[in-house]
């Protein structure tokens, strides 16, 4: 398909999330335990990390991810390149704390004016600020990529999250695949009429542009009408829909639980 | 009649956008019938259905179903005696998984946890898609969203059913599969309401057809007598089953006197047509 790049990612990104409720149906380690629990050991990690401040420590830290990704048949390399967006980002604008902690300098450079000089106290800081973050990321990313939305969305319900917003949430995602579909047909249908290779931005290409936008928007909120009327004629809005609830907590999610959570309870006592 | 679930009464309904959709509908249908309306696009077939299962109000005029008034506040007590099978399975499907689309309704209706499993497992047996109630229904094929969007309105138990263009981008094989399971609820005391423009479907999809076209009707009566009325077809903007055009052309080369509109009765005739010609 010859598309614009922009929308080939748009396209590309409906396959990533088919891709991860693949990995999220996996039979590995994580998928099998109970969400609510590794919601709680996910949360208490990202909490610990935040009290570890010693380096050696930090360091153990970024291993339990990737022994995590293996054990629950994550691939790793696609799961790093996933939790490195984040803390590459903010390692990037951390890079001051490395010229502006106070402390021994390590390396200094003459600039003319003024000398430049890394502290040892800032190197310090920026490591631990670029792990912690990058644990944080990485710790998420397992989650999600361990467990189907569909597991996500019936978490938060459980969790007193109010049902208006599970339900936005739910149909956001469901329709984001009709949404990618739909735009697909239309792509197709204006590509199959386009004779000329040469690609050119000019004032009718952003005319022409904008009216595609223009009838996905009309096409989605004339999908959204239909939707509410299949909606109502199943009873929404008449009462509520019953609480959907979790999987029941069984030996092993306790066993899981505890044993993470002792783990990484031991870093902030030691 | 006494035995009418659904009460047309000069029915006016427009669109916010001032399309006038329908235009002084007037029609009843009985208990356990299995009525179709026809007509081409944009007729105004799938605004009445939507009329008629509660979920628009009329502009004009008065719709009852099993005796409540569309409009008033208590017709959505009515809605769980109804099932609404959209055109558009990606309309119906609207949640992350097959089998919580099915158990969305009677959750609303406030069944038993226990009579939801119930009456989820049953359906998907009796629709044969029980190894996709865990799929997410992106990961559908168009056959089997219809099968799925079809579970989620029966899984009520509806005693009213409708459904808009139930057969429409269907292969052959799940149409035949779909025909047979209305049918089967029919059999069992469902009313039957679909909405549709296949009219080589329609003698195995219902008894009594509605004719519209611009929003109005413009005939009803029996399949067969509606399927060999080329003048009402025409009218409507509709063409005859192939079986019924060939056999107009024999009726007027005065080959046959009768005008099939199933393939069994055209082939019946046709045998008894060569058996006639072999002995003369």
């Amino acid at each position: 398909m010859n598309l614009p790049t922009t929308l080939k990612d748009l396209l590309a990104s409906g396959e990533t999330l088919v891709c991860i409720e693949d990995l999220s149906g996996k039979k590995g380690l994580l998928q099998a335990i109970n969400p609510l629990v590794k919601l709680a050991v996910t949360a208490f990690m990202i909490v610990v990390s935040l009290f570890v401040s010693w380096l050696p420590y930090l360091a153990l830290f970024c291993v339990v991810p990737v022994v995590l990704a293996l054990a629950s048949k994550i691939p790793v390399r696609g799961f790093l390149s996933r939790a490195f967006l984040i803390p590459l980002f903010s390692a990037v604008i951390s890079i001051p704390t490395l010229f502006i902690t106070d402390g021994a300098p390590i390396f200094s450079s003459n600039l003319g004016l003024f000398t430049l000089s890394i502290t040892f106290e800032g190197l310090q800081k920026f490591l631990i600020f670029s792990i912690r973050v990058w644990f944080c990321v990485a710790s998420l990313t397992l989650f999600t990529l361990s467990t189907g939305f569909d597991a996500i969305l019936r978490l938060l319900a459980s969790i007193g999250v109010p049902t208006i917003v599970v339900q936005l949430f739910s149909l956001t995602y469901r329709y984001f695949f009709v949404s990618i579909h739909e735009l697909e047909k239309v792509l197709l249908a204006k590509e199959a009429r386009t004779y000329l290779n040469k690609r050119t931005v000019n004032l009718e290409s952003l005319k022409r542009s904008g009216t595609l936008l223009a009838t996905l928007f009309i096409r989605t909120y004339e999908r959204s009408e239909r939707v509410y009327l299949a909606m109502k004629s199943r009873g929404f809005g008449i009462s509520f829909a019953a609480k959907s609830s979790t999987p029941k907590l069984r030996a092993t999610d306790l066993l899981f639980g505890t044993t993470a959570m002792f783990i990484f309870g031991l870093f902030v006592i030691l | 009649m006494s035995d009418s679930i659904v009460e047309v009464k000069d029915v006016y309904f427009s669109y916010p956008s001032g399309v006038k959709a329908i235009l002084g509908v007037t029609l009843n249908i009985c208990k356990g019938e299995r009525v179709a309306l026809l007509g081409p696009n944009g007729s105004g077939k799938s605004t009445l259905i939507l009329l008629m299962a509660g979920l628009l109000a009329p502009q004009k005029g008065a719709i009852s179903v099993f005796g409540e008034n569309v409009a008033s506040k208590e017709f959505p007590k009515q809605r769980r005696r109804i099932g609404v099978v959209f055109q558009d399975p990606d309309d119906q499907l609207f949640t992350q998984s097959v089998i919580e689309d099915i158990e969305y309704g009677p959750k609303n209706l406030g069944l038993s946890e226990t009579e939801i499993k119930q009456r989820s497992d049953e359906v998907l047996k009796i629709i044969g898609i029980n190894h996709l109630k865990d799929r997410p229904p992106h990961r559908l094929s168009f056959g089997e969203k219809k099968k799925a969007s079809l579970a989620t309105a029966l899984v009520l138990k509806p005693e009213l059913l409708i459904l808009d263009e139930p057969t429409a981008n269907l292969d052959l094989i799940s149409r035949r599969g779909l025909i047979e399971m209305l049918n089967e609820l029919n059999k069992d005391g469902a009313t039957v309401l679909v909405s549709t423009h296949d009219v080589e479907a329609l003698p195995e999809l219902a008894d009594k057809v509605v004719v519209i076209s611009q929003g109005s009707v413009l005939g009803e009566g029996k399949t067969l007598d509606v399927l060999q009325d080329m003048k009402l077809l025409g009218l409507a903007g509709l063409e005859p089953p192939a079986i019924v055009k060939l056999f107009s052309e024999l009726k007027t080369a005065g080959l046959v006197k009768d005008m099939p509109v199933t393939i069994s009765d055209g082939v019946r005739e046709l045998h008894g047509l060569l058996k006639k010609e072999r002995l003369s």
